[in-house]
């Protein structure tokens, strides 16, 4: 290179600086200028063909890559009872998932050997996910419990994913089941609450749009559009753990008893309407619903089984009497035990008559004839008025799915006839779900003001909780008219009572059926109808409907025994668990027993 | 570029290249393009510099945002065991390993006392509160110590 440049020195001093001037030649320039300019078309030309060209195309392959849309999940509200105590909650649990690609074939033996018995699955299914080449990553088990995915983490095989999963759960099992429901794989309530309060419960989705690192972690630097996702509200029962679990242990023991089929206990807040306990058998446990069959889980038979109520549906028959004015207290009903009309003959239950009779002899004794000639004095429009007042026929509107409203053949319906007015009156022929019937009692109880029963008592979202408040629906009979039959039903209460206790008192005579207070109350021993006509001739409904305190009421229970295999007759059935019920809620209601209201030997 | 060949002292061609430097630095278009290409690259390291914050801020919030996702689950996990010790079944199992036994109604003794004489205790209703103004449950006895009703 030295040997083209040309060099000139100027001779100077020797303390002169030497300037040496460097000549390249112009060509050598413009070859480089060239080839600069050649170099800078290009880049332009890519950033051409990539900016404007195949812009829109990379732009979308770059955002696919890099951008997304991610679901928020909301939380699922939680349901507390009245006392707070959480009854359904969404809680994280890990999932597993197999990546066969991941999984060496020859390893996948051993490891499925392991997995099995953590999973309790068959160690062949395990096996089979982990060689499903097929498809990229397999679920087999959902919702582990922390120590085994604590455990199947610490083998460290990167083939088995663990993926958090939110999952509902049940703290206290089958406690009050049929009031809360379950929720299935899709997060949909299938019964209960859960159900009614699904799309509030269920909350709102939000969604993230992001650029997203591998590890899917948003990246802050780049814009983000976040719709954060409001949670589902949160639920306070009316139900009382202690009343619930009492009547849940009641109607255990007497199902098993008695060997009955199913039974239901309902307890009702009389001045309010709220729901204290509600339960009903067989139950199920909402964590593991799909164990049970669909009428079991999504059926509450509280309020979804319709049965006919036999003699406790007296009470209205009697109240209609009183309230429009066509019998009184001492209005006067001959019962030969037998009567014969419409060419059909009707009877009490025992086919024995009473004599002369008044409405309170009518309850007290259990009367169907002298129930039939009431309801006759009424008749057919002012009873169903009546019938109609007290809610039957129609839904209570309680927030629970699937309530059934009943069934009433008034004279409006194709399906009524004339004999229908005279079985209707000692509860044949009409069909009613049990909180029907204790909603009417409380009526009773509450001066005959009818409330709407209700089972949610806060719905409360973030901060702002809105407060059920009693509702009442109508005025259905007089205060005196629902004085009288108080006076009435604590009468026929006393008359059962020996069945409960005759073997302290040694007494079959009347007495206290909860020594202390005045407890008003009826039995029934309800018909079931079979398919094609006619009634089942070897099981009943036992079945007792009542208050207490009779005045100054707080609860109203209804007990339902279906189909005892020992004792076909609601007070032998009903009535010792009815006592135990009311004898508990006395207590827990701190309501003092009266010295007065004893019998000799309780 | 005029050259002059003089002897100076070191002192003097200090002087000189000074006096001459303000030429040197002259740089007319040049300068304001340089100051520009200054300022670009000054922008630029700002804003990398921004960048470098905001994304060791971005990966702070992501490991808070993890770190509440796990006190979260931990959080619903001791709700769930909570809940679980609140059944009642449960309890009364457990009391009935300790030794305690249910009462009966022959067990339950009542005082009725004035009600401004002891505390009451935090009722909802107002039929309980009316309640609870008229009677206290007392304690209760063991078996065979029933008291009188």
């Amino acid at each position: 290179m030295a040997s083209h440049l040309v060099t000139h020195t100027h001779n100077r001093t020797d303390s002169a600086p030497a300037h040496t001037y460097v000549h390249i030649p112009r060509w050598r320039i413009q070859v480089l200028l060239v080839f600069s300019v050649l170099l800078f078309l290009r880049v332009a030309f890519r950033l051409g063909e990539l900016q404007i060209l195949h812009s829109e195309e990379l732009a979308t392959k770059a955002a696919r890559e890099i951008n997304h849309e991610i679901t928020l999940r909301p939380g699922r509200g939680v349901i507390t009872d009245r006392h707070g105590n959480a009854l359904a909650i969404d809680v994280e649990r890990e999932s597993l998932w197999v990546v066969p690609a991941y999984i060496p074939p020859e390893k996948a033996p051993r490891l499925a050997l392991t997995l099995a018995p953590l999973l309790g699955q068959d160690e062949q299914k395990i096996l089979e996910a982990m060689t499903n080449t097929e498809r990229y990553w397999i679920n087999v088990a959902r919702w582990l419990e922390p120590a085994v995915a604590e455990r199947i983490a610490l083998l460290g095989e990167p083939g088995l994913r663990l993926i958090y999963e939110p999952r509902r759960i049940y703290p206290q099992g089958s406690f009050a089941s049929q009031i809360i429901g379950a929720v299935n794989f899709n997060n949909d309530g299938i019964g209960g609450v859960e159900s009614f309060y699904n799309t509030a419960l269920r909350g709102i989705t939000g969604t993230l749009t992001a650029e997203f690192d591998p590890f899917r972690n948003p990246i802050a630097i780049a814009p983000q559009q976040r719709q954060p996702p409001r949670d589902g509200v949160n639920l306070t029962l009316t139900v009382d753990p202690f009343i619930q679990n009492m009547i849940e242990a009641e109607l255990k023991n007497a199902v098993e008893q008695h060997h009955a089929d199913g039974g239901s206990i309902v307890v009702m807040e009389t001045a309010t309407g709220a729901v204290r306990g509600m339960a009903s058998w067989p139950p199920f446990d909402p964590n593991r619903y799909y164990d049970y069959p669909p009428e079991v889980y999504s059926r509450n038979p509280a309020i979804s089984d319709l049965y006919e109520p036999g003699s406790t549906f007296k009470i209205i028959t009697v109240a209609a009497a009183l309230q429009t004015g066509a019998a009184t207290a001492d209005t006067p009903i001959y019962d030969p035990g037998v009567v014969q009309r419409l060419g059909i003959q009707f009877h009490n239950w025992d086919r024995a008559g009473n004599g002369t009779i008044d409405p309170t002899g009518v309850l007290y004794y259990s009367s169907n004839v002298g129930a039939l000639q009431l309801n006759e004095m009424t008749g057919a429009e002012r009873f169903y008025q009546i019938v109609r007042d007290f809610g039957f026929g129609e839904p209570t509107g309680i927030e629970l799915g699937g309530e059934e409203r009943g069934l009433v053949h008034d004279p409006s319906s194709p399906f009524y006839n004339d004999a229908l007015l005279l079985t209707n009156s000692y509860g044949q022929g009409i069909a009613a779900t049990p909180l029907q019937m204790v909603r009417a009692a409380a009526a009773i109880a509450n001066n005959g003001l009818l409330m709407k029963p209700y089972i949610v008592e806060k719905i409360c979202e973030v901060d702002t909780c809105t407060h059920t408040r009693p509702t009442p629906v109508r005025q259905v009979v007089d205060p005196g008219v629902a004085w009288t039959i108080r006076r009435m039903l604590v009468h026929a209460a006393n008359h059962y009572a020996p069945v409960v206790w005759v073997h302290h008192t040694g007494s079959w005579a009347d007495q206290w059926l909860v020594p202390g207070y005045q407890v008003a109350a009826k039995t029934g021993t309800s018909s079931i109808p079979i398919p094609g006509g006619g009634y089942d001739p070897n099981f009943t409904i036992g079945s007792v409907l009542g208050f207490a305190p009779a005045e100054e009421s707080r609860y109203a229970v209804l007990v339902k025994i279906d189909r005892p295999k020992d004792d076909i007759w609601g007070v032998g059935t009903a009535i010792p668990v009815f006592y135990n019920v009311m004898d508990e809620l006395m207590r827990y209601a701190r309501i003092p027993p009266d010295p007065a209201l004893f019998s000799p030997g309780q | 570029m005029a050259i002059r060949f003089e002897d100076l002292s070191p002192i003097r061609q200090a002087r000189v290249r000074r006096r001459e430097l303000p030429r040197y630095l002259r740089l007319d278009i040049s300068r304001s393009l340089l100051i520009a290409v200054v300022m670009l690259c000054l922008m630029s390291l700002i804003a990398l510099g921004q960048t470098g914050v905001v994304a060791t801020k971005g990966y702070a919030i992501v490991e808070l945002e993890t770190r509440r996702t796990e006190l979260l689950r931990t959080r619903s996990q001791l709700q769930l065991e909570y809940a679980a010790a609140q059944d009642l079944k449960r309890i009364y199992a457990r009391a009935v390993e300790l030794g305690l036994r249910p009462t009966n109604s022959n067990q339950v003794r009542y005082l009725v006392l004035p009600a401004d004489t002891v505390p009451m205790p935090e009722i909802d209703s107002e039929s309980e509160q009316q309640q609870a103004e008229r009677v206290i449950p007392a304690d209760t006895t063991v078996d065979g110590e029933q008291g009188d009703r």
